[in-house]
């Protein structure tokens, strides 16, 4: 299946039923480089055979010793190291987990995102998007007065938990893919004794998201950043 | 393991063994030019289930240039007592193997800073008492094994900078930390611990805490004094709201997933009748009926001055045993609204004070938060 990158500044390309600009090439990637070079040669038009992406993500073998540059690990939070910038058609990037971290539930901002675990195991929850119901009665919250020089305080969120599709262990050389329309979903890192390192692809490139509360549904825009670009630190804020 | 300070980035050195990666020729014990490299010993990853220290020592050229020794991921049992002869180790990397024990003689490796002992079969037993002697011990990592109980030789060593003791089965912690004030990252997730001691609050270099995966369902007020606190983890426990003083501290990061965080605006909790001694004692702290070792016995002068000042900014109400835990829902700048856990003087204490304060009052009276100090949070990974 192919499909027309719409983010490109170029004019699209007319689909050639018959061609592939894959065909041709391997499907057993065995080292960074070369992962990254297929991946140039696969987006060198405009459009991108997401099944030949997700076949060598599953078949790309780390070796760690390739990765060393972009290993950065951080006490407080998770890391987002780029390796690739992809010519602005994607992003490979490796998020390294210390003990316990996790991220926030987030969305993917219309891309698709491949996710393939190179050290320790991660959690994977999805949650379905929040939805607003409209065939129940209206469901009183709170009733209360407001006295003179109080203040009151309402905004449009809608206040109900989040809800799991799913929970899965994503292993070592296993590979988890997401986009929006499939849902929402949050990664942790469940150990803690042991770190994970993941390797993430996400198709276009994206610098906003949405995070979500899962408690209320509520959400917020956020802003993705990275911690490091080509293996050097990122000095911002 | 991460690194301690939160603007640098130093290399992770635990897990990965790159030397592997090189090393592949055949090598066996006694050749000690392949597995020496100026200051390291690398004896990781070899199936060894004993040590022969002295055969070792003997065939090393320069003993004592040798500050790193690695022998995680072996298989064993014990570690030899003639660990000793190596002082001038600094680094000991025992992770991934079976240990049950520690000789006693570890505790004269006195250049000792950094000491791994991750995923091995220690129990509250292993540490041999001379433990505490290491008094140059930085980091520790104890994650992984079989304690029961906080490994009370930590609380004698005050260099220490790094407690890692993830993974374990702490049921308990002593009221002792205040020891550790040089300590800047705590890591006590995945046990069972019930509740934090006050004397946390004590510490002062804490930079991280790390109490994620535990039966908590409060802290101690004196979390707010952690003024150097920027990653506090929460999540997996059973906080229902958490107190009001976390809001003083100046975090840039806190996560609370999976607690049961109330969703509603939840009013009237429990509230206790409180006892007349209660009472007559509000009364005097109220009107300032002067009091003192001389006209009152000592254990009633010690229950007045431990009076807590009811929460609410404008009463100055104090209580004792009896409050009411009300909920107040704070919104961190313009983010998710967190349930802040207020003790006040009685339910009726909400916009009306019980006891309304006058200007001239306000001396005696606890720092109120602020909207500024709200403004301090600056991520809150609740989603």
């Amino acid at each position: 299946m192919t499909e027309i990158l719409n983010n490109t500044k170029a004019t699209p390309v007319v689909i050639k039923k018959y061609f592939d600009n894959t065909s041709g090439l391997s499907t057993q990637p065995t080292s960074l480089n070369e992962l990254i070079e297929l991946l140039y040669q696969a987006f060198a038009t405009n459009e991108v055979n997401i099944d030949y992406i997700s076949t060598i993500m599953n078949n790309y073998k780390p070796t760690m010793g390739e990765w060393k540059p972009y290993i950065k690990f951080q006490s407080d939070r998770y890391t987002r190291n780029l390796v690739d910038a992809g010519n602005g058609k994607f992003n490979l990037i490796i998020l390294c987990w210390a003990e316990s971290q996790g991220s926030s539930i987030h969305n993917h901002a219309d891309a698709h995102c491949f996710l393939k675990c190179l050290q320790g195991t991660l959690i994977e929850t999805k949650y379905a998007w929040p939805t607003i119901d409209e065939e129940k009665p209206m469901h009183i919250l709170q009733r209360t007065e407001v006295h003179e020089g109080e203040v009151a305080y309402i905004n449009d969120s809608i206040e109900k938990p989040m809800h799991i599709l799913q929970r899965t262990e994503v292993h070592e050389g296993e590979v988890a893919y997401i986009n929006d329309s499939i849902g929402l979903h949050r990664i942790e890192n469940p150990s803690h004794t042991e770190t994970a390192v993941t390797l993430h692809l996400y198709i276009p490139p994206y610098d906003h998201c949405n995070i979500f509360d899962e408690r209320t549904s509520r959400s917020n825009e956020a802003k993705v950043t990275f911690y490091s670009i080509g293996g050097r630190l990122i000095t911002n804020e | 393991m991460a690194s301690a300070t939160l603007s640098t980035s130093d290399d992770y050195d635990g897990d990965y063994d790159f030397d592997d990666d090189f090393n592949e020729d055949e090598e066996n014990l006694n050749d000690s030019s392949q597995t020496t490299f100026n200051d390291t010993m690398d004896y990781s990853h070899r199936n060894i289930s004993t040590l022969d220290v002295n055969d070792l020592f003997n065939s090393v050229k320069n003993p004592n240039r040798i500050t790193n020794f690695q022998l995680n991921s072996n298989m064993l049992l014990t570690v030899p007592s003639q660990i000793e002869h190596f002082r001038s180790i600094i680094t000991l990397e025992l992770s991934n193997n079976q240990l049950i024990q520690l000789p006693s003689e570890i505790s004269l490796l006195e250049n000792l800073k950094n000491l791994y002992l991750k995923n091995n079969a220690l129990d509250d037993f292993s540490l041999p008492k001379e433990f505490e002697q290491l008094k140059q011990l930085e980091v520790i990592n104890l994650g992984g094994n079989r304690l029961k109980q906080f490994p009370y030789q930590l609380f004698q060593i005050s260099s220490l900078k790094e407690i890692y003791l993830g993974s374990n089965q702490i049921t308990f912690l002593p009221d002792l930390f205040q020891t550790l004030n040089k300590v800047e990252i705590l890591y006590l997730g995945g046990n069972q611990i019930g509740n934090v001691p006050d004397s946390i609050g004590f510490m002062r270099s804490l930079v991280v805490l790390n109490l994620s995966g535990n039966r908590l369902r409060t802290l101690p007020r004196s979390i707010s004094y952690l003024n150097r606190l920027k990653s506090l983890s929460l999540h997996n426990n059973q906080f229902s709201a958490l107190p009001p003083d976390i809001i003083r501290l100046d975090l840039q990061e806190l996560s609370l997933r999976n607690n049961p965080l109330v969703v509603r605006f939840v009013r009237d909790l429990t509230y206790a009748v409180p006892t007349l001694k209660e009472l007559a004692a509000r009364t005097i702290k109220l009107h300032r009926v002067p009091y003192n070792d001389g006209t009152l016995p000592r254990s009633l002068v010690g229950y007045l001055n431990a009076a807590k000042s009811c929460l609410n900014p404008k009463c100055k109400g104090v209580y004792f045993e009896s409050y009411h835990k009300n909920i107040k829902f704070v919104d961190f700048c313009g983010k998710f609204y967190l349930p802040l856990l207020q003790f006040l003087c009685s339910p009726a204490c909400t916009s009306t004070p019980t006891f309304e304060m006058t200007s001239s009052d306000s001396d005696d009276t606890e720092e109120i938060p602020t909207k500024d100090m709200t403004n301090k949070f600056k991520k809150v990974l609740l989603g």
